[in-house]
């Protein structure tokens, strides 16, 4: 418990530290050479540079990240769309929109190049309503203050589903709630599936990951607030605009702070309790489980082919093992699983987890072959030849002598790395799939809280840690006092 | 002769290196008979013990077992090394299992008795080699005398009809090797059919019922260990049993391991029962290397006991034993202890010590011989 409590105070306390206190900008002349934030998907830059000189521009994934690093002073600001920020501004008190001119943003559906039709039929669906005022009725129930944000829900039609990628956590544009994405923006390719007669969906990703994805046809389109500007349309192609909506500038001045407690209860309320996210996490939870148990399995049967092979007298399956397990080790996991995921399996109608699974499988299995093969490794000769004069058969030597005194080396090992495994399992988010980390980043994007997610995360993976190792040990205990 | 119990015919074997283990070796042990193999390291002489059970597989010969031949084939192999059980000299116990489980496993895994029963039986194995009081304890934590001891006894958990045993006390030191080899004598007088390679001479002096002396991958020599030891048909094994009994040192200068001469020489003595001889010897060998020898080239030392093996000795008479010590002195014709630069204490030191002195002109080499009495 100490050591937990330990933990948090360690994970919190840098966090909460950094809070200094700066004049705020009060007009964009105040920002020349300071750095701002924006987004990846957005391409606002240029419209800035002409009233920001020299400004540094930092990329963002996502607006929450900005919030953050806005709230820790790491930017002096970040520019994002007018409609909806008034949300955003009642969550974090201190914020505030700096006044200036006015900058506009369109933002349109993305294609791959060869899907002219679902290009052409997007924009007919487009001029239809806004002839017969939906789009209004819909601009009116997202973005207006008094605007009820009412949530629409698609008949589904029957077919093949339309595969559209999202990225949550862009205000009213798009977010989740109750587990289900909703906002201007899905509500417009859900009607825009109604009309098309075929079901939608949703693929949730993340800034970096959406071009490739449409590329590879992991999606057939991309709603993001996307810019049509001209070097994006090079490789993709884009509807008429969909929206045109004003951008701002936010930034942040110092107010008063309610006391930690009461910020900390708030906070747990929010983020746990609140539109029941606590289910949001413990399925994250499942998938990160799910994904780890499976590959520890299925990686430790390769491991033990691969040892075997390593073992062998044949030169080329020695040479295959060795060579397996250098190329593998030496790349890094993510590499490897985006590799996966968007070169390998780019074209199979795998699902992410799938791959995950089979990315990590293959990365555990070489880190258990050299803990196999250590453990046999350590296992003298003369233990083997005495089995064996004893009158044991060679596969029951292996068996009752070689394989438990082997065990006592390789248990400590593969421990290390099924713990390594669950902490690499983080990643899997890159490829749009919903772990617990991604759970957490996504109630983060709801709620505009990055410090007690956070904590909480590094606690709930802490404590699988330990149960992970516990579990290990004790399995490696009952295994080792059969043979004692 | 009774019909043999384990035997091997025309057995060849050649190492992967090319080199010839055996060539053509035959060679028989009967029920109740006690086999000892020697020969110089190399000799081949356990590849012929690892032939008997087959965990040396032969180019080509045949393995008879009751007079039976054995089949090729792991079911085969497997099924009479249960009944020919082995002992090594690094003492394989098993490392994971403690002292009772090392000899339990075979009878439960392999044999299928219940493990209560193996139990029962495995401690009255312990008890018979002395262990019994150590039967929870890991094999990490034991002497390695009580690791051999555990092994013998692992080996007999599966009633063999023959033990093979390689170098059982090489690895071992005088007291430890006392140990064992009194848990050997005791197997041997319950009648137990042992085949045994050993460079202790006198063991294989003492319990053999027939020696087999090899040299170069070839029997050289069978008999009982008087004619082996004592009348020795062939030159080839009288120089071996000759140096087998002897202490032999090579010493190229002034510069010599002292310690480690001693320390030899204290394992001679202690090894044939010599007592307090090493004092003098010691004394002896460190005047004449480090005063007297001119070191005009390296220096041969040869101690051995005058008359021939240790067991010869009558351990009632009131004479002591009588060491002779033999040192060629290389590229040397000048006299060396009548000569004029001789160290006169050292000298005395010595003929005070030595019983009988003498030297000779060979050669190109000064040879001087020395007696020293228990």
């Amino acid at each position: 418990m100490k050591k937990i409590c330990l933990l948090l105070l360690a994970v919190l306390l840098p966090l909460m530290a950094c809070n200094r206190p700066a004049s705020p900008p009060a007009s964009f002349r105040d920002l020349d050479g300071q750095a701002v934030g924006v987004l990846l998907s957005l391409t606002q830059q240029q419209q800035l540079e002409r009233h920001i000189n020299d400004a540094r521009y930092l990329p963002f994934e996502d607006l929450m990240s900005m919030c953050l690093a806005l709230e820790k002073d790491q930017i002096r600001g970040f520019v994002c769309r007018r409609p909806g920020s008034e949300h955003l501004l009642q969550e974090n008190p201190g914020f505030h929109i700096l006044p200036g001119p006015v900058l506009l943003d369109t933002a349109a559906v993305a294609f791959r190049q060869q899907d002219k039709e679902l290009q052409a039929s997007f924009n007919a669906f487009l001029r239809q309503i806004r002839a017969d005022g939906t789009l209004e009725a819909m601009q009116n129930n997202w973005f207006a203050p008094e605007g009820g944000k009412t949530p629409y829900h698609h008949r589904h039609g029957p077919g093949t589903a339309l595969r559209v990628g999202i990225e949550v956590g862009q205000s009213f544009f798009t977010y989740v709630s109750e587990n289900e994405e909703v906002g201007f923006e899905p509500e417009l390719i859900l009607r825009f599936g109604e009309y098309l007669g075929r079901p939608i969906q949703f693929v949730e990703m993340t800034g970096s990951g959406m071009v490739p994805s449409l590329r590879s046809g992991r999606v057939d389109a991309l709603v993001s607030n996307i810019n049509p500007s001209r070097a994006r349309q090079k490789d993709l192609c884009f509807s008429d605009p969909y929206d045109v909506s004003e951008l701002c500038i936010i930034v942040r001045q110092e107010a008063e702070r309610q006391g930690f407690f009461t910020r900390l209860g708030n906070s747990l309320r929010d983020n746990i309790l609140k539109e029941r996210r606590y289910m949001m996490i413990l399925e994250g939870l499942w998938t990160t489980l799910l994904i780890t148990l499976s590959s520890v399995l299925l990686g430790s049967l390769l491991g033990i082919l691969l040892c075997l092979f390593r073992l062998s007298p044949r030169r080329w399956k020695r040479r295959f093992a060795e060579q397996y397990c250098s190329i593998v080790e030496g790349i890094p996991i993510l590499v490897l699983l985006l590799i996966m995921f968007y070169v390998v399996f780019a074209f199979t109608p795998l699902a992410g987890w799938i791959v995950a699974i089979i990315t990590f499988s293959l990365h555990f299995a070489a880190g258990a072959c050299e803990c196999f093969y250590t453990g046999v490794e350590n296992v003298t000769p003369d233990q083997r030849e005495a089995g064996l004069a004893l009158g044991f058969t060679k596969a029951r030597m292996l068996r009752y002598i070689v394989v438990p005194q082997a065990m006592k080396t390789i248990l400590p090992l593969l421990k290390g790395r099924c713990i390594t495994l669950l902490e690499n399992t983080s990643i899997v988010g890159f490829i749009a799939i919903k772990d617990l980390t991604k759970m957490v980043d996504i109630v983060r994007s709801q709620t505009y809280d990055a410090v007690i997610p956070l904590g909480i995360l590094a606690l709930v993976y802490f404590l699988l840690t330990r149960l992970l190792g516990l579990l290990l040990d004790k399995l490696g205990d009952l295994y080792l006092a059969r043979y004692e | 002769m009774s019909n043999p119990l384990l035997e091997v015919r025309h057995t060849k074997l050649v190492f992967p290196n090319g080199q010839l283990a055996l060539n053509d070796v035959s060679c028989s042990v009967s029920k109740g008979e006690i086999l000892c193999l020697i020969g110089p390291s190399g000799c081949g002489k356990s590849t012929l013990l690892r032939c008997f059970n087959r965990l040396a597989h032969p180019d080509s010969g045949e393995l008879l077992f009751h007079g039976e031949p054995v089949p090729g084939g792991e079911k085969a192999e497997a099924a009479l090394r249960q009944k020919v059980g082995m002992v090594f000299q690094e003492f394989a116990i098993f490392k994971h299992l403690d002292v009772l489980s090392n000899v339990t496993i075979g009878p439960v895994r392999i044999l299928g008795m219940d493990p209560g029963q193996a139990r029962e039986k495995g401690m009255a194995l312990l008890r018979e080699v002395g262990l019994a009081e150590k039967a929870h304890v890991l094999s990490a934590n034991l002497s390695g005398g009580e690791k051999q001891r555990v092994e013998i006894a692992r080996c007999l958990s599966m009633d063999p009809e023959v033990m093979l045993l390689d170098e059982p006390t090489a690895a071992l030191d005088p007291r430890m090797t006392a140990e064992v080899k009194s848990v050997i004598m005791a197997l041997a007088k319950k009648g137990m059919t042992m085949v045994i390679t050993t460079h202790d001479m006198q063991l294989a002096r003492e319990i053999s019922s027939r020696i087999v002396f090899m040299q170069n991958g070839l029997i050289q020599e069978t008999g009982t260990p008087d004619e082996i030891f004592d009348h020795p048909k062939k030159t080839v094994t009288r120089i071996f049993v000759e140096n087998q009994l002897s202490l032999l040192f090579h010493v190229n200068s002034r510069d010599y391991d002292l310690y480690n001469m001693n320390a030899q020489i204290e394992w001679f003595c202690a090894r044939y029962e010599l007592g307090k001889l090493y004092f003098p010897l010691e004394l002896l060998l460190e005047e004449l290397l480090t005063k007297v020898l001119p070191f005009t080239g390296p220096v041969d030392i040869r101690i051995h006991e005058a008359g021939g093996a240790g067991a010869d000795r009558n351990p009632g008479s009131s004479d002591g034993p009588v060491i002779a010590i033999e040192i060629e002195q290389s590229n040397c014709r000048q006299p060396i202890l009548d000569g004029p630069d001789v160290d006169e204490i050292s000298l005395m030191i010595i003929r005070g010590m030595a019983a009988q002195i003498s030297e000779e002109q060979a050669d190109k080499s000064r040879l001087i011989h020395l007696e020293v009495h228990g």
